[in-house]
């Protein structure tokens, strides 16, 4: 044979290398490797990936008439297999749900709609759906088998003309414009989304993010990145999914024509936040830069699909195949290439100081930064627009991973923008906020093992937790001191754990590693010595210990369950026969104080009564038993609650004929399941990370507590029922407070005559008792209450000052007295018989004004708190009764004056309105920022728009809020102006950063705030609304220096 | 199959870090798993680091400057959340890393900052200075740097199975044996080597016929696996078995 130290291969006679692995000739090697591999094909003990990718599949090989031949090909969210449709026997694609039977209600319902956008629409470049189904909660559907390549692997693999490629995009446009005549937006079109069939036509497919266009569910989720970072257009990106259009789509098929003329996305960076910032951020290069053949009216269509403003580009598919039509017959194509005015235009738009170094061009940037959704606050130099974009993205990836409960994953966002020194600080408000969310609830944790929990038991009398783990041990713990005391090495998995009540003995199931056997071990408690083993051939899936100590309960893997003596492990009773399809169920609990024993069988769940062996009641499952190999089963202590976690986790009474109830805060994938000792608490993990806690007497939800950063399969209470612990499949091991409901959202303890409350910029909150009585709190979140009872019920309005010195209050029609909130003694009468108070804004800040109007004359008019005397009078716009709309200027200098469409700015000393900022429609709210600078308004079509506070020029429209144009409520502004918070909208409110414009995301909310304010210190965002007040907290940190 | 009580340390048992998940796991990691992900990823940049390294030096970056790019680019790697935003389609971890490591490269360049050691983030503890050992005796000859990329991939890959199967052997008293007829692994079919060789191994020609063909069935078992660690998608194992073929052949 081939010795190592020849020079050259033996076999094939080729020089031997010198790195030839263990002196084999590589050559040679790989060769015989490839023909082993290709006599064997899935042979191998170390698994077959094709087996293991589809295990998730059903049993059979067969989605309800479909019977799959094989996968082609997956995605996020779907996997799609050929499969023979038996009763047509035709071959089809059909495609279903990836996660199974793990899906989340959003996936699944995505998943549905991606069926009924596709299924509605018919064209021969589409690829057509035959059925759409169901099959034990997998939705499923199937579709036309398109043999052929995608148009992805295609462009890699060969060089496509531009010609080809215009005749490709041509029809892809044509059957885009098809689906939007259906009312359907594809929303994530690229070219590994278009199969090219036998005939090389492009056929569409994958409507995984398609939105009807007339259906207004918001189903994607506001803040979440759905498409493909690569093709998806900026108006996605910066998730502003209201603007979504049509022309979202023409920007794909632009970006899928650039892949095909140069081979890459417009766009590729190695991270998704730099890709995003690309998309929104910078020009595209030209085709034509990296492939001189790209003819220049094709590349000139290209850049005018992919323009940043959807405004630009074409404004339907079918101009876009018209164009390309065009380009192929050799016509002149109606787009203009861009021009020198364009480039200089757009550079002007991404580097506003470079461009500044020319006094013409600066006024052109000041011309063009109107209306653009970038802040006028001088960006200083790209790199800090960069890096301000990236942290507003940041921002939003962190909202959502809070929603996921993915807390580890909150704080890495958030590490990323600590400032380094000479670094601007980006951070405001929603950083703060973020650190204190993410904070965890966990009071303790072990040093975390190699390889995931297993198993977990409590000793009864709480000193001792014994953990199962994937790398074969055990281990005992000290629970005060949390240290390791002892590691048993198995032969197998652990897979459960158990001590029997008398605490003498550890009852561990451990699997073999190769074949389906079971080790039952006992080991004595103290001494951790095994005391005795029994080996069943038959795997065990699950066990449990009567209360008395004396049977023990074993479910096999065939689905059997059988109930032993624990002394002499003799069989004492078969409660259920080996079943078909009971394969690997698990599915067993009993009543840790009753002799009461739960388990799964064909047709439902049977309980049984442990002293007379017999069934008493069996509780029927309508779902699949499958569901419960992944999830829980648990009994309440006294035997009388019976927890399933599928399909969804409900509670069944067996004592009565009630229905279950739902515990419906769960995801309906809970993974492990137990109840508190004494039974007062159920514990839930779940699959978004967390452990929800609910009380058992009224199946209320008294606790959910985050910090896992994985399943947490196992779940053990502490014998007195003070700790719980959690296994998770990271390997960790915490101790949760279950007794306490962790504070994260404070709420302001409302009072409960409470009947409405008002807020002022800055942290005074009141709320009106009755007509007569009025609570002020100042300093939240720890207020001084001051409350007051006026001697008259006021005619129709009253107000507070924001120092809470002073009630202002209507005694009779337009006659208002001032009054000393704690003395209640009448400070003074406003001057005039025609007064009218608008509400707690009318106070100017500093607490020495009071603007009001005129009922008689129209006009506005400004009184002195100190005495009621008459200080200024001014008339502005013809009597439109928007006054309520009027508030101060920080510097209690200047009001802010809402007359129909215009906002004036009245300049009290020079007495003349100095600025007038038209509106599109009647103006609603205006406030302005701490430093001065800005004015944000909110106008009755629900546009929210920053204006320059010194000039009156419109500087950007933030956005519209959207959502009812009922509500308008107040804007507020952070204390550093850098933040402006907007109440209302489907979100609860909107948060945005002013120096790029963006949105910051938010929290998710349950209720609809009317209000928000920003404490003076930027401490809390305070959130009012009809059923109280709640403010969210902000972990202060220390602003670095600008 | 014997229980015992260890009251000291971890049992050793096998330390040896091969990869024990697959490029798929890393690529399909919902947000379920992006923790585990995180760390599959990592141990397939620990077990495929030197072919990149052999690319970089071979890009003509000195020594110390390779071994700062490399370790620079795998705490950025894995500092950023490729496991997070890593797509399904995107193909085998091979061209991926690839790819990931010219954009460092460009990247860096760009920024002319070269000595960047991860900036704190934690990184990789790799073996630089056996990769220099090894980098040295690199065939001189006129391989690009993506076509000795490859060969080298190609290489690990087979070191990585053969260390498997040794590793196998080793552990049930088989190192012997497994020396005497590893050379049978490259295909050939010499009769008369069986002759020879069996009775030096006290085996009857019929036996040590059985120990070779096992040895060859699990050393396929062992490719494959090892292959579909790397690849996106089972169905690609084949494609990706003809191109390491191709690459050795050349």
């Amino acid at each position: 044979m081939a010795g190592s130290n020849v020079a050259t291969c033996a076999t094939c006679g080729t020089p031997m290398p010198s790195d030839a692995p263990l002196g084999l000739c590589p050559r040679c090697l790989i060769e015989s490797g490839a023909r082993l591999v290709r006599e064997r094909t899935g042979a191998g003990p170390g698994g077959d990936p094709d087996r293991t990718s589809t295990a998730a599949l059903p049993e059979a090989g067969c989605i309800g008439d479909y019977e799959l031949i094989e996968e082609l090909g997956r995605g996020g969210m779907g996997v799609v297999f050929k499969a023979r449709q038996t009763s047509l026997n035709r071959i089809v694609a059909v495609k279903t749900i990836l996660a199974g039977e793990f899906a989340t209600p959003a996936a699944l319902l995505r998943f549905r709609l991606e069926a009924e956008a596709a299924a509605t629409l018919r064209h021969p470049n589409i690829v057509a759906i035959y059925e759409t189904g169901e099959l034990d909660g997998r939705p499923y559907f199937s579709m036309e088998f398109v043999e052929g390549r995608n148009l992805e692997s295609l462009a890699k693999e060969r060089r496509i003309s531009p010609e080809q490629a215009a005749r490709y995009v041509r029809k892809i446009a044509l059957a885009i414009q098809a689906a939007h005549d259906r009312g359907v937006l594809h929303r994530d079109l690229k070219p590994s989304n278009v199969l090219v069939d036998q005939d090389d036509e492009p056929r569409i497919t994958d409507f995984g993010l398609a939105k009807r266009l007339q259906v207004d569910s918001d189903l994607t989720l506001s803040g979440q990145l759905l498409g493909s970072p690569n093709f998806m257009p900026p108006e996605q990106v910066s998730s502003h999914h209201g603007k979504v259009s049509v022309r979202s789509d023409i920007y794909a098929l632009g970006a899928t024509l650039y892949l095909l003329l140069t081979g890459h996305p417009p766009f590729q960076a190695p991270t998704v936040p730099e890709t995003l910032r690309k998309v929104t951020d910078e020009e595209p290069p030209s085709p034509r830069m990296e492939n001189r053949e790209v003819p220049a009216d094709l590349a000139t269509i290209c850049l005018k699909c992919l323009e940043k403003s959807p405004d630009r580009r074409y404004g339907s598919a079918r101009e876009v195949a018209e164009e390309l039509q065009r380009f192929g017959n050799g016509e002149p194509i109606l787009a203009q290439p861009v021009g020198t005015t364009t480039k200089l235009w757009k550079f002007c738009r991404r580097k506003p100081v470079l461009a500044g170094l020319s006094a013409a061009v600066a006024a052109l940037v000041l011309v063009l930064l109107v209306g653009l959704p970038i802040a006028w606050m001088a960006v200083r130099e790209q790199r800090d627009q960069a890096r301000a974009l990236l942290y507003v993205a940041d921002m939003n990836f962190a909202f959502q991973a809070l929603k996921e409960n993915n807390l580890v994953r909150v704080r890495d966002l958030l590490e990323r923008h600590r400032p380094k020194p000479g670094e601007p600080d980006l951070r405001g408000w929603e950083w703060g906020h973020l650190w204190h969310e993410s904070q965890s609830d966990e009071v303790a944790t072990l040093p975390r093992l190699g390889d995931a929990v297993t198993g977990l038991a409590y000793s009864p009398d709480g000193r001792h937790l014994v953990s199962g783990g994937g790398d074969r041990s055990l281990r005992v713990w000290n629970v005060t001191t949390r240290q390791e005391i002892t590691r048993i090495e198995c032969a197998g998995l652990p897979t459960q754990l158990g001590f029997t009540p008398d605490g003498r003995h550890l009852v561990s199931i451990v699997d073999s590693l190769t074949g389906k056997a079971s080790v039952l071990h006992v080991w004595e408690a103290g001494t951790w010595c095994e005391e005795k083993r029994v080996r069943h051939e038959e795997g065990i899936r699950s066990f449990a210990m009567a209360a008395d100590g004396r049977l023990l309960a074993f479910q096999f893997s065939d689905g059997s369950v059988t109930l032993n003596d624990f002394v002499s492990g003799e069989q004492v009773a078969t409660l259920v026969q080996p079943y078909r399809g009971g394969y690997g169920h698990r599915g067993l609990a009993v009543a840790a104080n009753a002799p009461v024993l739960a388990a799964l069988e064909p047709a439902g769940i049977g309980i049984w009564d442990l002293h007379s062996l017999r069934k008493v009641k069996q509780v029927p499952s309508s779902d699949d038993p499958a569901r419960f190999r992944a999830h829980p089963m648990a009994l309440s202590p006294d035997g009388r609650h019976l927890l399933a976690a599928a399909p969804q986790s409900s509670v069944t009474d067996l004592q009565g004929d009630a229905k279950p109830v739902v515990l419906t805060e769960s995801t309906g994938n809970a993974v492990g399941a137990a109840f508190s000792p004494n039974g007062d608490k159920l514990a839930l993990a779940d699959v978004d990370r967390t452990i929800r806690i609910w009380d058992t007497t009224s199946w209320t939800l008294f606790a959910t507590l985050r910090g896992q950063e994985s399943d947490a399969t196992e779940l053990a209470f502490s014998p007195d029922g003070a700790l719980l612990a959690s296994g998770g499949a990271d390997g960790s091991i915490r101790f949760w407070n279950p007794k306490a409901t962790p504070i994260r959202r404070q709420s302001a303890d409302v009072p409960s005559e409470f009947r409405g409350f008002s807020a002022t910029q800055g942290s005074t909150v009141l709320f009106w008792l009755s007509e007569r009585e009025v609570e002020i709190r100042t300093g939240i979140p720890e207020p001084q209450v001051i409350r007051a009872e006026l001697p008259y019920v006021p005619e129709s309005s009253a107000a507070v000052s924001p120092d809470a010195r002073f009630v202002c209050a209507e005694r009779s029609r337009g006659q208002y007295d001032i009054w000393e909130v704690t003395t209640m003694q009448r400070r003074g009468t406003l001057e005039g018989n025609h007064a009218f108070v608008f509400n707690h804004r009318s106070f100017s800040p500093d607490g020495n004004l009071i603007v009001g109007g005129d009922t008689a004359t129209e006009e506005r008019v400004i009184w002195t708190v100190a005495d009621g005397r008459e200080r200024a009078r001014i008339r502005f716009g013809g009597g439109e009764r928007n006054w309520f709309s009027d508030s101060w200027g920080i510097d209690s200098r200047k009001v802010m004056l809402a007359a129909g469409r215009n906002l004036g700015l009245w300049d009290i000393e020079r007495n003349r309105v100095v600025l007038v900022m038209p509106h599109g429609a009647q103006v609603a709210r205006a406030v302005m920022s701490p430093d001065r600078r800005l004015i944000a308004s909110l106008d009755a079509e629900t546009n929210v728009q920053l204006w320059d506070a010194q000039t009156g020029n419109r500087l950007s429209l933030l956005g519209r809020r959207g959502a009812s144009r009922q509500f308008l409520y107040p804007l507020s502004f952070s204390q550093d102006s850098r933040r402006l918070a907007v109440a209302g909208g489907l979100n609860g409110f909107r948060l945005y950063d002013l120096l790029t414009g963006h949105e910051l995301g938010v929290p998710e909310m349950n209720f609809l705030p009317r209000g928000c304010y920003f404490s003076e210190d930027g401490r809390w965002l305070g959130l009012g609304s009809a059923p109280g007040f709640v403010y969210l907290d902000s972990t202060p940190f220390t602003q670095a220096e600008p | 199959m014997s229980l015992g009580i260890d009251q000291s340390s971890p049992s050793v048992g096998n330390a040896r870090c091969f990869p024990t998940t697959r490029w798929t796991m890393v690529l399909r990691a919902g947000e379920l798993e992006a923790e585990g992900a995180a760390a599959a990823l990592e141990q397939l940049c620990r077990a495929y680091w030197y072919p990149l390294y052999v690319y970089v030096r071979r890009r003509g970056h000195p020594p110390g400057e390779a071994e700062d790019l490399i370790q620079g680019f795998f705490a950025d790697f894995l500092a950023h959340d490729h496991v997070a935003s890593a797509d399904p389609r995107r193909g085998r971890l091979r061209s991926y890393l690839l790819g990931a490591l010219n954009h460092y490269l460009s990247d860096t360049r760009d920024r002319q900052c070269r000595l960047k050691r991860g900036g704190g983030r934690p990184t990789l503890s790799l073996d630089v200075a056996a990769g220099e050992a090894g980098y040295v005796h690199e065939p001189i000859d006129d391989l690009s740097p993506d076509r000795l990329f490859e060969r080298r991939w190609a290489l690990t890959l087979l070191n990585q199975v053969l260390e498997r199967l040794e590793a196998e052997y080793r552990s049930g008293d088989n190192a012997a044996l497994f020396s005497a007829i590893k050379g049978f692994l490259t295909g050939a079919d010499e009769s008369a080597s069986y002759a020879s060789l069996a009775p030096q191994l006290g085996r009857t020609e019929g036996a040590l016929r059985v120990a070779v063909h096992r040895l060859r069935r699990r050393y396929g078992e062992l490719l494959r696996d090892e292959i579909a660690h790397v690849v996106a998608d089972p169905t690609e194992i084949d494609e990706e078995l003809r191109h390491l073929t191709a690459v050795l052949s050349a």
